[in-house]
């Protein structure tokens, strides 16, 4: 039975996607193609902090006023995968720290305005896992003003779900991409890998690498491009919840691994760790590659 | 050096956390696969007395991730002698076998599906086994149910079967009282139908990490013929001849035809990860019936993985027995309640049985195993009581071969 | 036998309190293939079949499955 290849893009948690399947017929193509996006979508609603009715919300009304609220099992274990990345990164990697978000302008990368020390200091009051309480079927908070934001791991989470799905419903070829995160569901049915280009990370249409995927997953932190200018100095986007700053010193981390959130919570991780990210990724094992706000590259990625 | 192990733990911690998210896995194995799954075992008896060679296949097919079916089928084909009665030499019981082999071959066959939703999960399977003497058409259904963040298992089981027992002799050269027709002579004024009903409730608790244990209550009722069509009994006071075999002194089996049974089975599993992941399996099974007979089953198993997806599993069981209110394996006397069997499975006994397995796997796919399994009943072996003898004491072995595919 | 079953109910009210909550990532060593409690099916089916062809005590397992005229 010939396989043919069918693709499907679209829209989805701010970002374009696409959905490569093989399949022996459109309608078996089709039938997974809408049961990952489905599952994509249901994600989404639940867990977006720009929809005013989804789970994240109700979480962050309580999280508000460090009141109480009962959690499903679904999110009792991403709680539990975050307390493991704020364990793994010495508290760098936490999920309470979106609220410093409001803080800093990222729109506009010149000109940029820090935010008075005083009120970093106020703000980090609201920041902490060590403030969240949670069990496998409740969520407290023991300071108000909280804020959660599982940005950080949903997407390469919804990539391994739409892998799980394909293997579900007997599909054994294909990838998906969300918005940069990829998950490998199998290779060509030849046994040929997927071949991705990683993007280079100083120049937006250049290709710096191609890796080959049979499987497994790749995903990337921060975005070169869009490092902000303080005082002469380039800093990545991401926040340190520990001292309320962007981190600096590493501005993209590109990561593989067998599973897309182990890749994108360690690519997350290493930005965080700024400069000790790169030897933090060395002892952790997976390839990887990195980029500096200077430009400098580096890492085993790059040779494969 | 520190570092070095300390970060083989953050992956192998990452790791481990992320294959926790609902509907996470590395690949496609570790989703549902279609298997078969084939067995070859050879029975044999000491005494030359019965050889059974078995002949076993089971397919699963799981359709979609609430639905999977699962098809069985068996042969057993049967040679070899096996008692008949018994009658009393200078005190002391004495056997008599039956007289021409036994050739038999017993086909069964059963379907059974699957089905999960929030409910719980629900099964129902059919099936229907025959011989040349003994037909049995069954089905059942079994439901399960989760609480307790699936720390608790709730079964609830209901089966029913309903059999045709007769005897089949040759004839020529045995045929006084025998009926039928050509090829088929069936012998008269034994045998008959028999339903049965079962109704199991169990509960399954996890007691942490590495254990959990399982309690099963089991009720059933049978009624019918419940004798057995080819046994007879020593009665002296019998002047009417037993076809075929005697002229006078003996009658066929003849038990109630109905009977209660209960069986409360307790199960532990334990897993040692200090020990290359072994894995420590306990039984305690209590019966008991209206015939009056109650047995402890006692079994347990130790599987350990060596090296490279090679496991050795020796096993041990200790069994005992007492005997039913109306067994003797003679009679000197008749009876009021006019029920007579020496059949040896309802005799005051013991067993005492232990084997191993050896089991390879490749690729996590094909598995293939070997397994050797030696039983000793003996009289003396019982901590019941009840009537019994030594005459029956016998041993057995089960040398079995399997291979597994899944795809 | 009604003394038994007394012992039966006192063990299984004492399983709620001797346990420890175990969490859905805690499953790992639960879930691999010799902590099933039938580790190996179709040797169990004919061991089963065996012991209670051989022996008055059947059952607890599970339900069903047919007779036979095992001698």
């Amino acid at each position: 039975m010939a396989l043919q290849l069918f693709k499907y893009p679209f829209t989805a948690m701010g970002s374009p996607c696409e959905i490569q399947l093989y399949a022996a017929s459109v309608t078996d193509a089709a039938a997974v193609a809408q049961s990952i996006i489905h599952d994509i979508e249901r994600l989404e609603s639940k867990y977006s902090r720009y929809r005013p009715d989804s789970f994240l919300a109700e979480i962050n009304h309580a999280a508000a006023k460090a009141r109480k609220i009962a959690i499903d099992d679904e999110t009792a274990s991403l709680l539990h995968y975050a307390q493991t990345c704020y364990e793994q990164s010495d508290g760098l990697f936490d999920i309470s720290s979106g609220v410093l978000r409001k803080l800093w302008d990222f729109k506009q990368s010149d000109a940029m305005r820090i935010p008075n020390p005083e009120h970093i200091q106020r703000v980090l009051q609201y920041v902490g896992w060590d403030k969240v309480r949670w069990t496998s079927s409740s969520l407290a908070f023991s300071a108000k003003n909280m804020e959660l934001d599982f940005g950080g791991i949903v997407k390469e989470y919804a990539a391994d779900r739409a892998a799980s799905i394909a293997y579900a419903m007997k599909l054994k070829y294909g990838i998906v991409n969300l918005g940069g995160d990829i998950r490998v569901i199998g290779p060509h049915p030849d046994g040929s890998p997927w071949r991705i280009g990683v993007q280079d990370p100083r120049h937006k249409n250049a290709v710096l690498k191609v890796v080959a995927l049979e499987h497994g997953a790749m995903a990337s932190s921060g975005d070169y491009e869009r490092c902000i200018q303080i005082n002469g100095q380039r800093y990545s986007h991401i926040l340190n919840p520990q001292t309320g700053y962007p981190v600096n010193y590493l501005a993209a981390v590109t990561v593989t691994s067998d599973l897309c959130v182990l890749a994108g919570s360690a690519s997350t991780i290493a930005m965080l760790k700024a400069d000790q990210g790169m030897a933090w990724l060395s002892d952790l094992g997976l390839p990887h590659l990195w980029v500096t706000v200077d430009g400098k590259m580096g890492g085993d990625l790059v040779d494969i | 050096m520190a570092v070095i192990k300390r970060n083989k733990s953050a992956l192998t911690s990452l790791s481990l956390a992320a294959l926790a998210l609902p509907g996470v896995m590395a690949s496609a194995a570790d989703s549902d696969q279609y298997s078969v799954d084939t067995l070859f075992s050879r029975y044999s008896e000491s005494h030359n007395r019965m050889k059974v060679d078995a002949y076993q296949a089971s397919a699963y097919l799981p359709l979609t991730d609430t639905l999977n079916f699962r098809v069985n089928g068996v042969k057993d084909v049967v040679t070899g002698a096996s008692p008949v009665t018994y009658y009393p030499d200078a005190g002391k019981a004495k056997m008599i076998m039956s007289g021409a082999s036994i050739a038999d071959v017993r086909d069964a066959v059963d379907i059974s599906a699957s089905y999960t939703n929030n409910l719980g999960q629900f099964g129902v399977d059919v099936g229907r086994s025959s011989e040349n003497d003994y037909n049995s058409s069954f089905f059942n259904i079994d439901s399960k149910f989760d609480f307790n963040q699936k720390n608790t298992t709730l079964a609830l089981g209901y089966g029913f079967a309903s059999d045709n027992v007769w005897a089949i002799d040759h004839c020529p050269p045995h045929c006084e009282g025998m009926v039928g027709n050509e090829g088929k002579y069936r012998r008269s004024g034994v045998g008959g139908d028999k339903q049965n009903h079962q109704g199991l409730i169990g509960i399954t608790q996890l007691l942490d990490k590495h254990s959990f244990v399982q309690a099963n209550l089991t009720y059933s009722y049978s009624g019918g013929y419940l004798s057995d069509p080819y046994k007879a009994v020593y009665a002296p006071w019998v002047t009417e001849p037993y076809p075929n075999y005697a002229d006078s002194g003996f009658m066929h089996d003849t038990r109630p035809g109905e009977k209660h049974q209960i069986a409360f089975l307790t199960r532990y599993v334990r897993h040692f990860s200090n020990l290359n992941s072994a894995a420590l399996h306990l039984d305690y099974r209590y019966y008991a019936d209206t015939w009056n007979i109650g047995a402890h089953t006692f079994e347990l198993s130790w599987n350990q993985p060596i090296v490279d997806h090679w496991s050795i599993t020796p096993k041990f069981r200790y069994y005992s027995q007492n005997a039913a209110e109306f067994y003797q394996p003679y009679y000197t006397s008749q009876r009021t309640d006019g029920f007579y069997s020496s059949d040896y499975r309802l005799a005051r006994f013991g067993s005492v049985s232990g084997g191993v397995q050896i089991e390879k796997q490749f690729f996590s796919k094909l598995s293939v195993g070997f397994a050797i399994d030696f039983y000793k009943r003996d009289y003396s072996y019982s901590i019941n009581g009840g009537a019994g003898s030594s005459v029956d004491n016998f041993t057995f072995s089960i040398l079995s071969a399997n291979i597994n595919y899944k795809f | 036998m009604i003394g038994k079953l007394r012992y039966a109910l006192m063990f299984l009210v004492c399983l709620t309190g001797c346990t420890q909550q175990v969490m859905p990532w805690e499953r790992g060593f639960l879930a691999k293939p010799q902590m099933q409690l039938d580790t190996d099916p179709e040797r169990s089916k004919i061991m089963k079949h065996t012991f209670s062809s051989k022996e008055a005590a059947t059952g607890g397992y599970g339900v069903g499955g047919g007779g036979c005229g095992c001698n």
